[in-house]
């Protein structure tokens, strides 16, 4: 019996497609009026993001301080700064900050942590066992606490947020890839292509990433508003972006000390964290009635999200 | 279950240990010389010397390590270079302060939360339920300092109502306690909606299963079977939340002292971190790591204690 070659295992099909679920996904998705609305909301703050320079009605960094602190008025919907400067402008300013901080973060952990999770659970052995260790270690802190100790030595700077955030996700993505990873090892197909002596980087490419990855996206892209909010709370506290940077987080510091003042320069960021973490989350519920309808899927989606935001 | 707690006992220790571990190698891989780092360009070459010493950077790594766990072990978290005091008796009062805050904030969120979602499930579809159900959204979405924000113009600022600011006198109960209230409930009332959702959901679960109609069935009153039998089976799955809850509240001190200008910890290593003062940061995040760690160990004895079909599978439990 002639022994089977490994370009036999290449013609193989892949695992189930991903693309086709995308789809069915998508449609289902569209039909919940609550999924629309969330939708429509995130894409507009992206648009927002985006076209700042076209929307906003003032340049942020404008001084005036002829009108600081001033009240809502025709000429300033939200007021103004302690320096003047347009409260709205900022807060739409603001979201460019945000994302530019929150989405290389939350991605960059999910890079990582994918390559790390699969590596252990492929590869077993000691090397499981230390990352499992690691990551153990790391999700010891809450984020903010660990972003504390790395700010110290690092100093703030865009860079260091960015890494702080992406530090403290990395170990639940790693955990999260790391549990795919067994599951789907031992699934047949998995295991055919291992006995017809395919290689390893062969099964972990082409078989356990695309069935592995995919579906965590989503899960993943959950995560942005909870980095969001975690860059903004730094930067309130004075250790994340630095002022003059129109930032949520530097928004409400500057609101914070001239509260008593005047309370308009709060009110732009709180609402746009509000009104993104809420989108965010309905849409992540609506994904996961649609995802596993018959599972409770509320009360599991929310509590592995927070896990991931709030420790 | 002594397995399983011995087991559960010795990663812990061992996580706590490497919590140690990162913190010392934590100053070894920033780039540059620490003592620069942490004092700026303008430093003189004595005081540099005296930083480098302090922080024991002129040892070996490994001995490093021997020393900040030995020291830790015996109750010695460092000396603080800019005012010279030991690093434990700078911490003594502020971290009092933060444990009462944490404590506090904690009983509230549950002592209202639990409740709230046991009406919610007993009378579904009545007013508490659909107030939850319309309000969770918006508290789920606001962070802690927003809320402790909005509290503060709420009742400090435009009202009055409440003291705002500092911690108030310990010595006078009544005082210390009216300045808890405020920094307590801004992070308490996140989870009065999201433990009202829990508990509901896990109730109205509970309340189908078959059990719950054999206890009916057999002459049990609807409150005994309400409370003896259906809470105390839906309360178990929250258990493994503690640790959850314990996060959030520890990043939320941070927030709400600095907020509420409450000395404690989190407020101290906000403004040491500020001064690049790093024998206070390192002993004050090793402090919320070692809460956290111990508030994961309980949650999770708790979970298994009280839930005996895990203790079936343990083995493969405890290492993921």
């Amino acid at each position: 019996m002639a022994v089977i070659k490994p370009s036999v295992a290449r013609d193989l099909p892949a695992g189930p497609g991903a693309q086709s679920r995308v789809r069915e996904l998508l449609s289902k998705l569209s039909s919940r009026p609550s999924a629309a609305i969330s939708t429509a909301v995130i894409l507009a703050l992206i648009l927002l993001a985006l076209l700042a320079p076209v929307i906003a009605p003032y340049d942020p960094t404008h001084i005036d301080v002829y009108t600081r602190l001033s009240a809502p008025s025709v000429q300033h919907w939200l007021g103004t700064d302690s320096l003047g400067r347009d409260n709205l402008s900022r807060t739409i300013y603001g979201s460019r900050v945000a994302l530019e901080i929150a989405l290389p973060a939350v991605f960059g952990a999910f890079v990582v942590g994918a390559v790390l999770g699969m590596l252990a659970g492929y590869l077993r052995g000691w090397l499981d066992r230390v990352l499992v260790v690691v990551f153990d270690t790391l999700i010891s802190f809450p984020a903010v606490i660990l972003g504390l100790a790395l700010l110290t030595l690092l100093g703030p700077s865009v860079g260091s947020v960015i890494f702080v955030i992406g530090i403290a996700l990395v170990p639940y993505y790693g955990r999260l890839v790391r549990a795919q990873t067994l599951a789907q090892r031992e699934v047949g197909y998995a295991k055919t292509e291992r006995a017809l002596g395919a290689s390893r980087r062969r099964v972990l490419g082409r078989h356990l990433f695309p069935n592995v990855v995919p579906e965590l996206l989503t899960v993943v892209a959950m995560d942005v508003p909870g980095a969001i909010v975690d860059e903004a709370g730094l930067a309130f506290l004075g250790l994340g972006v630095q002022p003059p940077t129109s930032d949520w987080g530097v928004m409400l510091g500057d609101g914070f000390t001239n509260i008593a003042a005047s309370p308009w320069g709060v009110v732009g960021p709180i609402l746009a964290l509000i009104v993104l973490t809420a989108a965010f989350l309905v849409l992540g519920e609506s994904l996961r009635d649609t995802l596993d309808p018959g599972r409770q899927g509320k009360r599991r989606g929310l509590l592995s999200r927070l896990r991931r935001n709030h420790r | 279950m002594i397995g399983y707690l011995v087991k559960r006992l010795s990663l812990a220790i061992l996580v706590l240990l490497l919590v140690m571990i990162l913190l010392v190698l934590l100053i070894q891989f920033i780039p540059g010389d620490p003592a620069r780092t942490i004092l700026g360009n303008h430093a003189t070459p004595e005081l540099m010397a005296q930083v480098r010493r302090n922080l024991g950077l002129d040892d070996s790594v490994p001995q490093q390590v021997l020393t900040f766990v030995g020291d830790a072990l015996r109750g010695d978290l460092g000396q603080d270079y800019i005012s010279g005091q030991p690093v434990t008796s700078e911490i003594g009062t502020a971290l009092a302060n933060t444990a009462l805050l944490s404590l506090a904030s904690i009983v509230l969120a549950l002592i209202v939360g639990i409740p709230m979602g046991l009406i919610a499930a007993v009378r579904k579809g009545g007013i508490i339920d659909r107030c939850i159900r319309a309000f969770s959204v918006l508290l789920l979405s606001m962070p802690p300092y927003v809320v402790a924000l909005l509290l503060l113009l709420w009742f400090a600022v435009d009202n009055h109502l409440l003291p705002a600011l500092g911690a108030g006198n310990l010595a006078d109960p009544g005082d210390y306690l009216a300045h808890l209230l405020l920094p307590a409930l801004a992070l308490a009332v996140f989870w009065w909606a999201y433990l009202a959702r829990l508990v509901r959901g896990s109730l109205l679960e509970v309340l189908g299963q078959p059990y719950v109609r054999t206890a009916r069935a057999y002459g049990l009153s609807k409150q005994t079977t309400l409370y003896r039998v259906a809470l105390k089976n839906a309360l178990v799955p929250i258990t493994a939340l503690t640790g959850l809850l314990l996060g959030y509240v520890l990043t939320g001190t941070v927030y709400t002292e600095v907020i509420f200008n409450r000395p404690g910890i989190g407020s101290l290593a906000v403004s040491a971190v500020g001064n690049r003062d790093w024998p206070i940061v390192r002993a004050i995040v090793l402090i919320y790591a070692a809460a956290f760690i111990l508030g994961n160990l309980l949650a999770d004895l708790a979970y298994q204690f009280l839930d005996p079909r895990l203790r079936l599978d343990n083995r493969t439990e405890a290492f993921l």
